[in-house]
């Protein structure tokens, strides 16, 4: 069939005189691009941080604006936009999707699904960039974040609302922790959003298919930034994460946020401010990197109205050196850091959590009273410990009080020791300090320790039912429940059977 | 460096407009757009100009040879013998270029690129401008051209304005709602 042109031109004839409020796009034409990153002459009223259009179907964000030009990050790696190409103001800054139908699947840094899984139900769209809640609006944190490893929930406890940085070496199980949190949160009402910034495809998948396996992803929200994916969408990933456990904060539910990783983002940064041709600064980052994690960081607490944001940052270092640039500054806006040491992960102590560096600012006032009156003085035990181990090594005689400290401290090693994506509850977690408290331990074999606790765990739930409840439900051990287990501890002893 | 060129370019006319601007005429920017079309097809010709071997009246003679043939103003002439002096003169077009653009800013006039899928009659051009009077201040000056791409419609297009009703970006919006 033959169209006539002229008709149809008639057709829009009438669309012009039809509609008087149409308004004219505001555009710019390219003048230069590269590296992800375009120059626009015109577009003079463009904002910073605005959206804009490209004819050709790529998509990007106003983050420098010059005299007679602005700077446009790209999205799309993928989209050839090309010199004298129109790019259209768009008016609208860039939002990310949020509601309850993410849960469960995995999104890009742009709100689109990469599981494969269809369309998301979207409820609506909130700008990225938002204001943190202010001082009125916070509540104090003061209610228990469970990680499910006894190191963390014992000596560095991570109350709801807090934000816990996890820093160390590469391949000292950062990401391990962080996905033993929320395989912990299961049936525990937290949404979790696992944030993937500049990681391997194949690395993304591994945690996915765990997640799935552990049940873990029903309440799961992952945002991905790949590394093959622009330096912009590795910039907005933890900020479109951020929006999302927002979302669900404000609809009074506890989130959990975790940033893998910051370090990552922060070269991203790095990268676009370079191309930027903005001044560079220590290590070559810009002079506004710290604002980059601290606005974000900042928008993590509990809320007065109901339900809380944690977020667990996880930044790499190197060499163990916590001192250069990032770390110090993550660690500076932070409410405290779990601390993975290099040595000891390799010495087989898994997590590899260094008791000396790690803290935990404000998650003493939320620990579970049964487990803070169990771990009252494991810290010191430790300190003890370590301090004693290095004396030894210098061949000294040591007395038997030190040498019983060392035992102790050996013994303590032993007990938070804890296999990967197993995690413990509470309860179980007091018991283990409970039994490491006493002298029960003293003629268990180190190779032994981990079998006698978690048997004499199941022994208090089978034997004394009661009283298992009763923790359960009081979350406190009192003196009389203490009694109690002192009397099931030494039965327990007197039945072990150590294994072969 | 073509950005450095441009903007260089661009203070070249500034600087123009602030001593000539009251001489320089609405027909005046017609012939700098002609001259600055035919100077950009012959960038090998601007470069041989800025050649110290090249004797400086001949370099005289041929500028006004081209202020001739383009009806260009006298101040026009006093503009590309600086240039001369400067071993700039390379940047002949661009700056006649802006000066084009600015001086079109100034009187507010606005040149809008009219792009239909066929020829348009006397009154769609009308009603074009009409269109367009509506929504822009100042005056408008339209270049109407045939671009079948759009398969039906037309596209008005500014240096920052965009108005397009086509087939074409129809099926943009498909393909990038597919994608």
């Amino acid at each position: 069939m033959e169209i006539k042109s002229a008709d149809l031109v008639s057709l829009f004839e009438q669309s012009l005189s039809d509609a008087p409020q149409t308004h004219l796009d505001e555009i710019g034409i390219v003048i230069q691009v590269g590296d992800g990153i375009c120059r626009v002459h015109g577009l003079d009223n463009a904002v910073y941080n605005e959206m804009i259009d490209f004819e050709g179907g790529n998509r990007g964000i106003v983050l420098d604006l010059a005299e007679s030009y602005v700077s446009i990050f790209l999205l799309y790696n993928t989209i050839p936009v090309i010199e004298m190409e129109v790019a259209k103001r768009t008016g609208k800054v860039f939002k990310a999707p949020v509601g309850d139908g993410l849960l469960g699947r995995t999104i890009n840094a742009v709100g689109k699904p990469i599981d494969g899984l269809g369309d998301i139900d979207i409820t609506d769209h909130w700008p990225i960039e938002a204001f943190a809640p202010g001082v009125i609006d916070r509540s104090p944190v003061n209610e228990p974040l469970e990680t499910g490893i006894l190191a963390v929930d014992a000596l560095v406890p991570i109350g709801k609302g807090q934000r816990e940085l996890i820093i160390g070496n590469r391949g000292t199980g950062k990401t391990a922790l962080a996905l033993d949190t929320i395989l912990n949160q299961k049936g525990k009402d937290v949404i979790c959003i696992f944030v993937s910034i500049g990681q391997r495809q194949a690395n993304l998948a591994r945690n996915m298919r765990l997640l799935v396996e552990n049940g873990a992803l029903e309440y799961t929200v992952i945002v991905s930034a790949d590394s093959s994916d622009s330096v912009l969408c590795q910039y907005l990933a933890p900020y479109v994460g951020c929006t999302i456990g927002e979302y669900y904060r404000s609809q009074g539910k506890d989130a959990l946020i975790i940033y893998d990783d910051l370090s990552n983002h922060a070269i991203a940064y790095r990268e676009m401010s370079l191309l930027l041709r903005r001044p560079p600064g220590r290590e070559a980052y810009p002079g506004d990197v710290f604002y980059l994690h601290s606005r974000l960081l900042e928008r993590a607490g509990k809320i007065k109205d109901g339900g809380s944001l944690t977020a667990l940052p996880i930044i790499q270092i190197q060499a163990d050196d916590i001192t250069s640039y990032i770390p110090t500054n993550l660690i500076s806006i932070t409410d405290g850091q779990i601390f993975l040491d290099d040595q000891m992960f390799k010495s087989g102590i898994r997590p590899a959590v260094n008791i000396g560096l790690s803290v935990s600012r404000v998650g003493g006032a939320a620990q579970t009273p049964a487990v803070k009156k169990m771990a009252k003085t494991l810290g010191l035990e430790l300190a003890q410990y370590r301090e004693l181990l290095d004396f030894s090594q210098f061949g000294t005689e040591l007395d038997d009080d030190a040498q019983n400290r060392i035992n102790q401290g050996k013994r303590a090693i032993e007990v938070l020791k804890q296999p990967q994506y197993i995690t413990y509850s509470f309860i179980q977690e007091a018991l283990m300090l409970f039994i490491l408290d006493g002298d029960l331990l003293d003629n268990v074999e180190t190779g032994q320790i981990h079998i006698f606790v978690t048997q004499f765990v199941s022994y208090v739930e089978s034997v004394y039912p009661k009283l298992y409840r009763s923790i359960l439900e009081s979350k406190d051990i009192s003196d009389e429940k203490e009694q109690e287990l002192h009397t099931a501890a030494r039965e327990f002893g007197s039945l072990f059977v150590p294994s072969e | 460096m073509n950005r450095v060129r441009n903007v260089l370019a661009r203070h070249y006319a500034q600087a123009f407009l602030r001593v000539f601007s009251d001489k320089t005429t609405v027909k005046d920017l017609d012939c700098f757009k002609q001259a600055g079309a035919f100077l950009k097809e012959r960038p090998h010709g601007m470069f041989l100009m800025e050649l110290s071997l090249v004797p400086e009246d001949v370099k005289h003679r041929l500028l006004d040879d081209l202020c001739q043939r383009f009806n260009l103003p006298k101040a026009c002439k006093k503009l590309c013998f600086l240039l001369i002096k400067s071993q700039r003169v390379s940047l002949l077009s661009a700056i006649l270029n802006h000066i084009v653009i600015l001086k079109e800013e100034e009187l507010r006039i606005t040149h809008f690129n009219v792009t239909s899928s066929s020829e348009l009659s006397g009154k769609q051009r009308e009603q074009i401008v009409d269109f367009l009077d509506r929504r822009v201040h100042g005056s408008i000056d339209c270049t109407y051209r045939v671009d079948t791409s759009l398969v039906a419609g037309i596209r008005l297009q500014s240096t920052s304005l965009l108005w397009e009703k086509s087939v074409k970006k129809r099926l943009r919006a498909l393909q990038e709602s597919l994608r």
